[in-house]
C-alpha cells in the first residue's frame, strides 16, 4: 500500500451532466462524501494523477451553486457548527433561488451526499410550505391530485385523529 | 434512490426548462422536509398525492416525532395493542391518549411537539374520608378527561395523596392539581354552577406538595377561594377548573422512571370546608406552549 503522503491529491475535476468540468480543491470537495469517498478510493490505490469525477445527475448551473456552497462551508470547516456568519451566509444563499432552483439544488446535494446542504433546503421548502393550504400547494407547485375518492376519503379517515 | 415523486411526464426529472417541481424530489428528499414539519402539517401534507401520502407514512419521519423512550410507552401496553403498527400508527395511538391502569391514568403525545404527557385520575388517589358519604361522593362528567370527579360536601381534615412511578423522557416537567370550586350539573343543556357547599378555603391556603425518588421537592400554598368580603362580585376562583401549580422537577436519561408523591392538605381542624371537585394530576412538560408556538 503506498504511503497517503505520496500519493495524497490536492485536486480533482468534477464533470457536469452536460459535460462541463470543474476543478475543485480536495478540501472543497470534500464537504460531498459521495466525492469524498472518491478521492479516498483512488488516494487509497496510490493514483497520482488528477483524478474525474462524472455526477450524470447535476447539471453545470446546479453543479455551480452546490460548490460555491461547499467552498463557504470548507472556509469554515474548523469553525464550530453555530458560526453565526455562516448561518447568515446560508440563509442569504438560499433566499435568492426559485423553487425550481431550490428543488434541483436538493436533489442535487442528495445525489452528491452534501448532508449539510439537503437539510437546509429541506429546512428552506419546509418553511416555506408549512402555512399553505393543500390547494395552495397543488396550484403553486403543479401538483396534480391523483387520488381516487375513495383514497381520498381513507386518507381523511386515517389522519383524522391529527385534526381533532 | 426512492421513487420520484412526480407526476408530470417521465422524463422531467433534471433537464426541464422549468426543472423539476416540488412534485418531483425523491421520496427520501420529503421524507427530509418532512423532519422540519409537525405531525398535523405532514398529515396535511399526505393529502397532495399518492407519492406524498406515501412519504408521510415513512417509519424514518415518525421514528423523529416520537418521544426518545416510546419503546418504554409501549411496554406498558398489551402487545396486542400495538402488533404490526407502523411508527405513524404508534405516534397516532399516543396522539389519541392511551388508557393505562384501569383508566387510573392516561398518557399522551403532544401532537405538535411529540412530547410525553401523564395525567392521574382523583380515582387512583387516596383521599382521607373517599368511602364515607357525608363527606365525598364521586360525580360523572364529561368534563373530566376520566368521566368522573370526585367530590368534597365537608370535612374538616382535607388530604390528598397519591403517587406515580412512569417512564418520562428527559425533560423539564410541571406538576399541578386540576382542581374546581363549587358543584356544576348540566340542566336543559346548560351549565349549571351551585356553592351551596363551598366555604372554608379563604381561611387558610391549601399545602400542595410533591417529591420524586432522586429527592426533588416543591411546596406550593395556596388559597382556592377569595375573601368573602367581595360576595357581591362572583369570585375569579369559583365556577371554573384551575391548574394549581406545584412545582418542577427535573427528568434526566439516568432517572428516567422516577417515583412522583404528590399531596394536597388542608388539614387546620378548627374549621371545615367543602365544595370542591377534585379531577386529576397533570405533568406535562413546562415549556409544552412556548415549544407548540415555535414549532407552529
Amino acid at each position: 500500500m503506498a504511503s497517503s503522503s505520496s500519493s495524497s491529491l490536492s485536486r480533482v475535476v468534477v464533470k457536469s451532466s452536460d459535460n462541463n468540468l470543474f476543478v475543485v480543491n480536495k478540501k472543497v470537495a470534500s464537504q460531498s462524501q459521495l466525492l469524498k469517498q472518491c478521492i479516498d478510493n483512488m488516494e487509497e490505490k496510490g493514483t497520482n494523477d488528477v483524478i474525474l469525477i462524472p455526477l450524470s445527475n447535476v447539471t453545470s448551473n446546479i453543479l455551480t451553486l452546490v460548490l460555491e456552497y461547499c467552498e463557504k462551508h470548507a472556509d469554515f470547516a474548523d469553525d464550530d457548527n453555530n458560526n453565526q456568519e455562516l448561518k447568515q451566509w446560508d440563509h442569504e444563499f438560499l433566499k435568492k433561488f426559485d423553487y425550481a432552483t431550490l428543488n434541483s439544488l436538493t436533489m442535487a446535494a442528495d445525489y452528491m451526499v452534501t448532508k449539510s446542504l439537503l437539510n437546509l433546503c429541506c429546512q428552506f421548502i419546509a418553511d416555506s410550505i408549512k402555512d399553505l393550504t393543500v390547494q395552495q400547494i397543488r396550484q403553486i407547485f403543479d401538483i396534480k391530485n391523483d387520488f381516487t375518492p375513495q383514497e381520498e376519503a381513507d386518507i381523511k379517515n386515517e389522519n383524522a385523529w391529527a385534526f381533532r | 434512490m426512492g421513487a420520484s415523486l412526480s407526476n408530470s411526464a417521465e422524463g422531467g426529472a433534471n433537464g426541464g426548462d422549468n426543472g423539476p417541481g416540488l412534485g418531483d424530489i425523491p421520496e427520501a428528499c420529503v421524507a427530509c422536509v418532512f423532519l422540519y414539519l409537525t405531525p398535523i402539517e405532514i398529515c396535511n401534507l399526505a393529502r397532495l398525492n399518492r407519492a406524498f401520502r406515501g412519504a408521510a407514512s415513512s417509519d424514518n419521519v415518525w421514528e423523529s416525532k416520537l418521544p426518545v423512550n416510546y419503546q418504554d410507552l409501549l411496554q406498558l401496553l398489551p402487545p396486542d395493542r400495538y402488533h404490526d403498527f407502523s411508527k405513524k400508527d404508534i405516534f397516532s395511538l399516543f396522539a389519541r391518549s392511551v388508557s393505562l391502569d384501569d383508566d387510573t391514568k392516561q398518557v399522551w403525545v403532544d401532537k405538535v411537539t411529540g412530547s410525553v404527557c401523564l395525567s392521574i385520575s382523583a380515582r387512583a388517589m387516596s383521599i382521607t374520608g373517599i368511602d364515607d358519604r357525608r363527606y365525598w361522593s364521586w360525580i360523572p362528567t364529561e368534563e373530566s378527561r376520566f368521566q368522573v370527579v370526585a367530590y368534597l360536601q365537608q370535612i374538616w381534615w382535607f388530604e390528598v395523596d397519591g403517587a406515580v412511578n412512569f417512564p418520562l423522557p428527559p425533560d423539564i416537567y410541571t406538576l399541578s392539581f386540576r382542581l374546581h370550586l363549587g358543584k356544576f350539573s348540566k340542566r336543559m343543556g346548560r351549565r349549571v354552577t351551585n356553592y351551596e357547599h363551598t366555604h372554608g378555603w379563604d381561611i387558610k391556603p391549601v399545602r400542595f406538595e410533591f417529591t420524586t425518588s432522586d429527592n426533588q421537592h416543591a411546596i406550593s400554598e395556596c388559597c382556592l377561594d377569595d375573601m368573602e368580603a367581595d360576595e357581591m362580585k362572583e369570585s375569579l376562583k369559583r365556577g371554573c377548573w384551575i391548574e394549581y401549580k406545584v412545582g418542577e422537577f427535573i427528568v434526566t436519561e439516568c432517572e428516567s422512571a422516577p417515583e412522583i408523591r404528590f399531596s394536597m392538605k388542608q388539614i387546620d381542624c378548627t374549621h371545615s370546608k367543602g365544595g370542591l371537585c377534585v379531577d386529576s394530576v397533570s405533568i406535562i412538560p413546562s415549556d409544552l406552549t412556548k415549544r407548540r408556538m415555535v414549532s407552529k
